[in-house]
């Protein structure tokens, strides 16, 4: 089963806020994934966000599943810039994993 | 002067210009004193050429002073954006001011503009850091001056300021006999925060992993900026990529909170993507092959 959460219509065009993030992972990213379920995460109309907000939302998913992220999550609808901050807090997730193993 | 309950008197006379991080640090501070009971006196504002200018930007009336104004306002376009306060664990700044302040600087409100992109991000990650650590109200403010090219961001709390964050926090990086000078070099050093070692917050996990101020600051070196951040009796200075400069504040001043300023140039500003890039692999966070994750 797949859950697609569409960003921009849940936290604007600009994703800012780590503490949204953060609260955003924990009360629905994490119970779909408990449940098996695949994520997708629709960038569509996602103009710019900060590193706090990735950090939080992808790196501390990647650290949490860092055996099976890449086959249960996806990213869709990335410009190049949004792939770059992707990019970047699945590396740290990795490190993260790697410091908490 | 933060202590006893004396009237304090602010003595504009000299004043004759302003950038948006000391207007913020006085409003700060005024706000503060206020708070706290005490009267805030204006004198010798007739004498001082910048009183247009502090009334535009709201600064009396962010301090609980109303005054006469004798001249009319205008939208200000792009040139500044008024004194906007932040209040703590609001979850994100309101966001026609968050655009405001991005337009200021960047000189235009178009998404796919980089230096807008870069804004918005300076933006996002200072207003951020007041909401989650001050635990106080803080103002930010922004100015763009067009003869010198020079975009300014100024944000600044009354909030228990860097070294109170590390030590109230039980940060694992605090130390007894911990400087004011100790704490703001270590939230400038990747990977410290005061929280980042907060695994049990409410929602498992702390957000906080002392990133975006070193983002920020790895940005500002690569595009000839400058960042100053000002906490307790110590000030850090970066200009471009020359080496920061961490010192105590002159005349034993201390600033209760945290100040941050940031400075740069549009014309600076050619790519925000590659200054992430920069800024990524300055703090080692080189990406592996995972085009698979992009669908």
């Amino acid at each position: 089963m797949k859950t697609i959460f569409h960003m921009a219509e849940r936290f604007g065009t600009f994703l800012s806020d780590g503490d949204v993030a953060n609260a955003f992972r924990f009360t629905e990213v994490e119970p779909a994934l408990a449940q098996g379920h695949e994520i997708i995460f629709d960038f569509e109309g996602i103009t710019n966000m900060t590193s706090s907000f990735c950090n939080a939302l992808v790196a501390t998913i990647v650290a949490h599943h860092v055996e099976d992220f890449a086959t249960r999550i996806k990213f869709s609808n990335c410009d190049s810039l949004v792939k770059q901050f992707i990019k970047g807090a699945v590396a740290l997730g990795r490190k993260e994993a790697k410091e908490f193993a | 002067m933060d202590c006893g309950d004396a009237e304090i008197g602010l003595d504009f006379k000299d004043v004759k210009y302003w950038i948006p991080c000391a207007i913020a640090t006085m409003c700060a501070m005024a706000n503060r004193w206020t708070s706290a009971g005490r009267d805030v006196r204006i004198i010798s504002l007739e004498a001082c050429p910048a009183r247009g200018y502090l009334q535009r930007m709201d600064f009396f009336d962010r301090i609980g002073l109303t005054l006469p104004e004798n001249f009319q306002r205008n939208t200000p376009g792009t040139s500044f954006v008024e004194l906007q306060q932040v209040l703590p664990g609001i979850a994100r700044l309101h966001d026609s001011v968050a655009q405001r302040l991005g337009a200021c600087l960047a000189g235009t409100d178009d998404p796919a503009n980089e230096v807008l992109r870069f804004a918005q991000y300076a933006v996002g990650e200072i207003v951020a850091n007041c909401q989650q650590h001050a635990g106080k109200p803080g103002f930010v403010a922004a100015q763009y001056i067009g003869g010198k090219d020079w975009a300014r961001i100024g944000m600044a709390d009354y909030g228990m300021g860097i070294l109170e964050g590390f030590r109230l926090n039980n940060s694992p990086d605090y130390f007894e006999g911990m400087t004011d000078v100790d704490a703001v070099a270590l939230a400038l050093q990747p990977w410290k925060s005061s929280k980042r070692h907060l695994k049990l917050g409410p929602y498992g996990e702390s957000p906080n992993r002392g990133a975006g101020l070193t983002m920020i600051h790895h940005m500002i070196a690569a595009s000839y900026g400058e960042l100053i951040i000002a906490s307790g009796n110590a000030i850090a200075h970066i200009r471009g990529d020359n080496p920061v400069k961490i010192e105590p504040l002159p005349g034993g001043m201390s600033l209760p909170g945290t100040s941050v300023s940031v400075l740069f140039l549009r014309t600076q500003i050619a790519s925000f993507q590659e200054l992430l890039v920069h800024a990524q692999q300055s703090m080692s966070l080189t990406s592996e092959p995972d085009e698979d994750i992009f669908i």
